[in-house]
């Protein structure tokens, strides 16, 4: 365990390195360079890495307290909707405040009203489509949980979802439409403001250290209901943390960065081949291992950016390389480790 | 276990655990109607009825997954109902009819679980040595020590209902619970079980014993209760339950014991 925490830890750190290193320089022309960064370009730079990260770190731990909700190891805020909830509630907000204001508001965080921004709006979204996503995946007999139908709950929402996003989409003015199109891929911005980043930080470094407080109860809450009531674990009050939990982290990620598919799914998966199911040691892995992949893939999306002179969201990124990943490991797998 | 010989004397009144009046519904249909029993200490009671007559229903509620919604259920004279859940867990166990898990735990953290209920919120440090060294008696009693490090998801099915019962065993409380134990085990396996039971039975522990099995409850059980659609059918001691006439009520077929054993031989006849 110390191993794998000691070199995700410096996997993660190289991989920041090496993404505050390399970006487009546009002093003869656009080309890609290396080398440490200094003034306007460090500060743009370190905000997209702690966007990137804190996103990163936000779904990946999102992702396990999912599994861990539906005992499924095929959950996560992307699929369950959670993500396509928070991204709509904010269309809804920033489509409300333009109406009102008929200000121009290019990317979600210009809409900041009350001082909140857009989070709390993400954040009843988010809430709101896994209450759906609970009460549609409950039998409607026992009331127990069927996480196949949950699943499918999830599916059917997030599909809901981005549908009346691209509805909202086509009522926004034209120059308005080609950056919420950026952001339903989920893209992370080097103008993100100081203050979402703080809010997201002190929110992931709360739901993080409240996962690990519970992790033994985590561990039990994989187990069948009965066999959780009789170990002394309380389902009712352990599915409500991980419901608020889980919740306000898809919220901060969709907050600074729009719905981003595949790193909660992957991320819990990679972390359980290194150390196991138990979160006592899966809840201090899987955040970093978030956070190094999305930090890679934003890399990733820059250098893509660079070479087709046009900006690409990291969304598309996390998919394409997500994706085929996730099947690869899905085939290569026995059990769900 | 260590502290099994402090089971019995735990008990004022001599009643583990004591249902009273308890009714049962999921939504609007009910599944467990007037349900009045007592479990003594030292004594095995076992509970049988066909399938859907409300019998893990019955493990749910005395383990507290469900609460009634009528009558009340007391442990060592305290109500259930108020009783937090890491107190309810140091009294009552379960072994379930089959353990659900969908990662890929070890056996040895599966079965740390059972410990769950003395370690307060220590999460994320290591388990004290008393529990450590409970953990490793319960594995070498229940026969799976040389599984310790295997993860479950590899295990036979006989193999993961051991895994159950040593985590049974490591949780230590006076009242075992037990659903369908002997349901995947082998025969030598199924032997190895009753004569564990009847010594923790003989250390003052509670056992109740839900089954299919009814020569297993013929043979082993102090008592047997009989279910019939959510309903008391029948209760007493074995001779008294398993008779023709309660298993022709209960189950609709038609059972003969064989005379030299307490065996059943089942008859292909429906009763009428």
């Amino acid at each position: 365990m110390r191993y794998a925490a000691v070199l995700v830890s410096i996997a993660m750190l190289l991989a920041m390195l090496l993404s505050l290193c390399t970006g487009p320089s546009f002093d003869h022309g656009v080309v890609l360079t290396l080398g440490f960064p200094t003034g306007q370009i460090l500060h743009l730079r370190l905000v997209r890495l702690a966007a990137a990260a804190i996103v990163g770190a936000s779904l990946s731990l999102s992702g396990i307290l999912l599994q861990n909700l539906l005992r499924n190891p095929l959950a996560d805020p992307y699929v369950l909707g959670l993500s396509g909830g928070a991204s709509l509630a904010i269309m809804v907000w920033i489509f409300l405040i333009g109406l009102e204001s008929q200000a121009v508001h290019l990317l979600p965080w210009e809409s900041d009203v009350l001082g909140m921004g857009h989070t709390a709006p993400a954040f009843l979204g988010a809430a709101g489509a896994a209450a759906c996503c609970f009460w549609l995946g409950r039998r409607t007999r026992t009331g127990s949980m069927d996480p196949v139908r949950m699943i499918l709950a999830g599916v059917i929402i997030s599909t809901i979802t981005g549908a009346l996003m691209i509805l909202i989409n086509s009522f926004l003015p034209a120059y308005q439409q080609n950056h919420v199109y950026f952001y339903l891929f989920g893209y992370i911005s080097e103008i993100t403001p100081a203050w979402l980043l703080l809010v997201g930080a002190l929110g992931l470094a709360g739901a993080w250290g409240g996962g690990l407080f519970m992790a033994r109860t985590l561990n039990i809450a994989s187990l069948s209901d009965i066999e959780a009531a009789s170990l002394g674990v309380s389902m009712q009050k352990t599915r409500l943390i991980n419901f608020l939990l889980s919740s306000a982290l898809t919220a901060i990620s969709v907050a600074i960065a729009g719905p981003i598919g595949f790193v909660g799914l992957i991320c819990p998966h990679i972390s359980r081949r290194l150390v196991g199911p138990d979160h006592r040691r899966l809840l201090v892995i899987a955040p970093l291992i978030g956070a190094t992949l999305l930090v890679l893939a934003d890399l990733l999306a820059r250098i893509s950016a660079t070479w087709l002179n046009h900006p690409v969201p990291v969304g598309v990124i996390t998919a394409l390389i997500g994706g085929p990943l996730f099947l690869y490991m899905m085939r290569n797998t026995t059990g769900w480790r | 276990m260590a502290d099994s010989k402090a089971h019995s004397d735990s008990s004022p009144g001599g009643i583990a655990i004591a249902l009273q009046d308890v009714q049962f519904a999921y939504a609007t249909a009910p599944v467990l109607c007037d349900i009045t029993l007592s479990f003594r200490p030292g004594e095995l009671t076992c509970v049988i009825g066909p399938n859907g007559s409300g019998k893990s229903t019955l493990a749910g509620l005395m383990v507290g997954l469900h609460t009634p919604t009528g009558g009340r259920i007391e442990v060592m004279h305290a109500p259930l109902a108020t009783m937090p859940h890491r107190q309810r867990a140091r009294w009552i166990s379960l072994v379930p009819q089959r353990s659900l898990c969908s990662f890929d735990f070890t056996v040895m953290e599966l079965v740390a679980m059972g410990r769950y209920h003395g370690t307060g919120a220590t999460d994320g440090r290591r388990l004290p040595a008393a529990d450590e060294a409970a953990i490793e008696e319960a594995m070498r009693l229940a026969g799976v020590s040389h599984l310790a490090n295997r993860l479950i998801t590899e295990l036979s099915m006989g193999e993961q209902q051991r895994v159950g019962i040593a985590r049974m065993l490591a949780q230590d409380t006076p009242v075992v619970i037990l659903d369908e134990p002997t349901a995947s085990l082998d025969l030598q396996h199924q032997l190895e079980l009753m004569d564990l039971l009847e010594a923790i039975k003989k250390q003052g522990c509670c056992l109740v014993l839900i089954t299919h099995d009814l020569n297993i409850a013929a043979q082993c059980a102090d008592n047997v209760v009989a279910l019939h659609q959510g309903r008391i059918a029948a209760r007493g001691k074995p001779a008294e339950v398993l008779c023709d006439k309660v298993l022709g009520e209960v189950f609709g077929v038609r059972l003969q014991a064989r005379g030299d054993t307490m065996g059943f031989v089942l008859n292909r006849k429906s009763a009428d």
